[in-house]
Order: structure tokens, then C-alpha cells, then sequence
């Protein structure tokens, strides 16, 4: 069987006084789009953090290729990121610079490369997400749309192995997202890549993911292929995956009975 | 205020290994933002400031007969202390509030978390040019803000009220000592352009990433600044008039 390209193992991670993850276990596996689904708040922009190494464990390893991704020194991290990709939910776009030197980014800073073949590199990424012509506006001309595929442009300059998206389809409208969907599914085939895929999206996510995790409570409670995961006899994954309103998971936040909070007679 | 944990992030600013071809244009291009768009304020800030230690002094030491004494006042006045001091204050002001929102809005906005997974540390690319340009141009605002204050001044004392040119810039050259005053003028403004880029690039790049995160940032940047300047003003005077 093929080591996974990341994993966590045994991970736990505290934050402020909350457990927002209690001894989970990830395994994402070689060449597959993995989801990760769960409830707003779960902590699943956390996860992918932890994968990328931003933030460390409380206890357990995040590996990343191999390599325990925290105990490298700060250069070796570097490289094993330059191998990664993570689409930020907001895109995280450089705000000073245009969408050119965005996309340019890793390749100006990184490499020595001829301004023409950077231009023609740019010029092939933009075109791999519908946005070559685009090269001279700024980030603040640019829609939400617009911003999430130049930083998935960006992202995708060193060619990564690895890519983690945050959220790829929120805010998007319909036709956007059948434009991410389309991309995130070949981009994956045409660069060989795995990916991480971070969404409470069902429908979308569903449609493209090879393998999932239904992660609540700060617990995987559900993992398996889209099938497997929406055919699962726990109701708190079918209360999720249904999107029905009532059910063990709670819509409300803890609090006192409301004869009290406000004092009703 | 984490003392200790802005020390560490400090030396790892000052350590930080950065591609030397993409260092200098990062440099040229801080230097300008934090130099060159200071200039106007500490021009007309010397002129002022120049022009009214003259007026003051001129006042002063006409109760003494001793007018003739203004350039040396001035001078002595302005390359010792008001230079390095005001100066550093109203660079603390302008451009140290200036980059503590600006790393601030990208650590907020996810730009640095963005660039650490694009393999390039936000220590080297964004906070080190920003953190050394300013310990270049620091210095040299201080000697413009001197030369500007002393013209300013020699309007005042020499035109307006009438202290004899040659008595106030011969008495101005044989009070001046080049080492004693001008260098450790520069050495004061050097040591106050440390403090402020700093403080300036930690509370930026540790503030809570919240408007009102920012807010506290920028204020703690030019409070925190101008006590560090005035308290090492002090310890600085101390030992340099071998006080201490």
C-alpha cells in the first residue's frame, strides 16, 4: 500500500482553553482528492493549517512527504511547502501587487529565471484558469471569483504535489463553481497531485472526492469513499450530510433556558 | 510588553538569510517608503524647529547681553539633541505607524500565512528590508533635519533679529566638534532607528488580526516608541557627557 503524502496521527490540538481536535488520525492518500466535511466552526480551516505546518500540534506529527512537518528546521519547512499549495478561503492575494506579479511570485523570488519565460509561465497558469488578460490588474479590481483562480494560479506555479483548498466554494455563484469543480478535478489528473479538500459543500465536494472525512466535535466521526460516508448509520453524519435541521448535533449554542435569560414571568 | 519574545523576534530578523539579488531591490524600494516620503515632514519640521530655537534662544540670551552666542546655542542645540530626537519622533510617527499597519493588514488578510506556504519566510521577503531601510534612512534624516534647523535658524537669528553673520557661524565652528557631536548625534539617531524599526515591525507582525488589533498596534508603536527614544535619549547623554 503507498505511504500516505500527509497524515496526522494521533493529533490533537488545543486552542484558548477548547479541544478542538482530540486524537484524530488523517490519512491522505497518494494521487486522490480527499475531503474533509463537517459543521461551520469544526476547525477545518485549522487542519489544513496544521498540514501546512502554520500552526503546530498540541500532541501527535503532522508528516508531510515523509517528513514530520513541525520538528524540521524553519529552511527545510520551506521546502516541503514549495512542494505544497494552499488556496486560502479569501484567496490571500498580495494587495500591492497585480494579478502578474501574484502569479510571478515564487518564481521571482525563488528561481532565476528570464523575465520572458516568467511571462510565458504566467501567461500559461492564467490561462489554465480562464484568466490570461488579466495580467495587469490590480487586486482590488478583481471579483471574489476572479481572486480565488489567481491565487489558485498562483498556488499552482511550482507545480505542487500537494494542494490543499480552503473552502474553494464559498461565495462562489453557480457558475464559478462549476468552474472550480472542473478545474480542482483535472488539475488533479493532468498534474498527477493529491489534494486536500476543505468544504461544507456536499453536493460539490461529493461529486469529485475520491475519499472523505465527516469530522465533529473535534472528532472524525464518519471516513470513507462519498459513498460509504453518505450511506453511514450515524445520524449525526446523516443529520450533516442531509442538511436536516433537527437532529443529535445541536443548532444552538449552549446557554440557559430563556425564561431566565430574560426573565419571564 | 513581551520583552523577551520581541528580543528572539529581533535576532531572528537580523539572522535571517535572504537571496542577496532580491535583498537590495526590496531595500531600494523600503527606502524609499520609509526615506524619501519622510523627507517633507522633517524639512519643514527642522525649518520650524530651527526657527524657533533661534527666536527662543535670541530672547533668552539678550537678558545675558550675550546674543552673539545664538549660533552656538543653536547648533549645539540641534546636532546634540533636537536632531536625533524629533527626528526619531516624527519617524516613529509617520513611518513606524506606516509599517506596523502595513505587515499588520497582511498578517490580518493571511498574506504572510500566504507567502510562508509559497516557501518564502515573510522574516527575510517582507519584515528584514522594511526593518533595516529603516535603520539606513533614520540617520540620514537626522542629518538633513540638522542642516535644514541650523538654515532655518540663521534666518531667524541672522536676517530678522540681527546677530552678526560672522559671529553666529564662526562661534557655530568653534563650539561644533565633529566626533563629540556630530557622531554621537548620528550613533543617538542610529540607536533610536533600532528601537522604533523594531518595535514598529514586532507590533505589526504579531497583532491580533482585528481591526481594532490594528488600531492598538499603531498606537502602541508611536507610544512605545517615543518613551523607548526619550528614555534612551537620556541613558545615551549620560554617557556620552561621561556622567555616567
Amino acid at each position: 500500500m503507498d505511504q500516505p503524502i500527509a497524515a496526522i496521527n494521533h493529533g490533537t490540538y488545543r486552542v484558548s482553553g477548547r479541544t478542538l481536535f482530540d486524537d484524530i488520525n488523517v490519512s491522505i492518500p497518494r494521487g486522490k482528492i480527499t475531503a474533509i466535511v463537517g459543521p461551520s466552526g469544526v476547525g477545518k480551516t485549522t487542519l489544513l493549517r496544521l498540514l501546512g505546518g502554520l500552526i503546530p500540534l498540541t500532541s501527535g506529527e503532522v508528516t508531510v512527504f515523509g517528513e514530520d512537518i513541525n520538528a524540521c528546521k524553519s529552511a527545510k519547512r520551506d521546502q516541503l511547502r514549495r512542494r505544497m499549495g494552499l488556496l486560502f478561503q479569501q484567496g490571500a492575494l498580495f494587495s500591492d501587487m497585480t494579478v502578474f506579479d501574484n502569479v510571478a511570485f515564487q518564481l521571482k523570488e525563488l528561481t532565476r529565471l528570464p523575465d520572458r519565460m516568467v511571462r510565458d509561465l504566467v501567461a500559461l497558469k492564467l490561462e489554465s484558469v480562464g484568466l490570461r488578460g488579466a495580467e495587469h490588474l490590480m487586486v482590488s479590481e478583481l471579483s471574489g471569483g476572479m481572486a480565488r483562480r489567481v491565487a489558485l494560479a498562483r498556488t499552482l506555479m511550482l507545480d505542487p504535489s500537494l494542494m490543499l483548498y480552503d473552502e474553494p466554494f464559498t461565495g462562489q455563484d453557480p457558475i464559478n463553481k462549476a468552474i472550480l469543480l472542473k478545474l480542482i478535478k483535472s488539475l488533479n489528473v493532468a498534474l498527477n497531485m493529491s489534494s486536500v479538500l476543505v468544504s461544507h459543500d456536499i453536493q460539490e465536494t461529493m461529486a469529485i472526492a475520491d475519499y472523505v472525512y465527516v469530522l465533529v466535535g473535534g472528532k472524525i466521526v464518519a471516513q470513507g469513499t462519498p459513498e460509504q460516508v453518505l450511506n453511514d448509520s450515524n445520524p449525526v453524519v446523516q443529520q450533516f450530510l442531509h442538511g436536516k435541521a433537527d437532529g443529535p448535533a445541536a443548532f444552538k449554542y449552549p446557554a440557559q433556558p430563556m425564561e431566565e435569560e430574560v426573565m419571564l414571568d | 510588553m513581551r520583552v523577551g519574545h520581541a528580543s528572539l523576534f529581533l535576532w531572528s530578523v537580523i539572522t535571517s538569510r535572504m537571496p542577496i539579488r532580491r535583498f537590495f531591490p526590496l531595500l531600494a524600494e523600503q527606502l524609499y517608503r520609509t526615506g524619501v516620503l519622510s523627507l517633507l515632514i522633517t524639512v519643514l519640521s527642522g525649518f520650524f524647529i530651527g526657527m524657533v530655537v533661534s527666536l527662543q534662544g535670541f530672547h533668552t540670551l539678550q537678558k545675558f547681553s550675550a546674543e552673539q552666542a545664538l549660533g552656538k546655542l543653536l547648533a549645539l542645540s540641534v546636532v546634540r539633541e533636537l536632531g536625533p530626537v524629533i527626528t526619531a519622533l516624527l519617524f516613529s510617527g509617520r513611518a513606524g505607524s506606516a509599517l506596523t499597519a502595513e505587515i499588520g493588514l497582511m498578517s490580518t488578510t493571511d498574506q504572510l500565512s500566504a507567502m510562508r506556504m509559497l516557501g518564502v519566510h515573510p522574516l527575510w521577503r517582507v519584515v528584514a528590508p522594511r526593518f533595516w531601510a529603516g535603520v539606513i534612512a533614520l540617520p540620514l534624516l537626522t542629518i538633513i533635519f540638522d542642516v535644514v534647523a541650523i538654515y532655518g535658524g540663521s534666518l531667524v537669528g541672522v536676517d530678522w533679529l540681527g546677530v552678526d553673520t560672522g559671529a553666529f557661524w564662526s562661534g557655530m565652528k568653534s563650539v561644533v566638534h565633529f566626533g563629540d557631536d556630530v557622531v554621537n548625534g548620528i550613533i543617538k539617531s542610529l540607536v533610536f532607528a533600532f528601537l522604533t524599526l523594531w518595535i514598529a515591525v514586532y507590533q505589526g507582525y504579531f497583532c491580533e488580526p482585528n481591526a481594532k488589533g490594528m488600531s492598538i498596534a499603531t498606537t502602541k508603536t508611536v507610544v512605545y516608541s517615543a518613551l523607548a527614544i526619550l528614555c534612551f535619549d537620556f541613558i545615551l547623554t549620560a554617557l556620552i557627557m561621561g556622567g555616567w
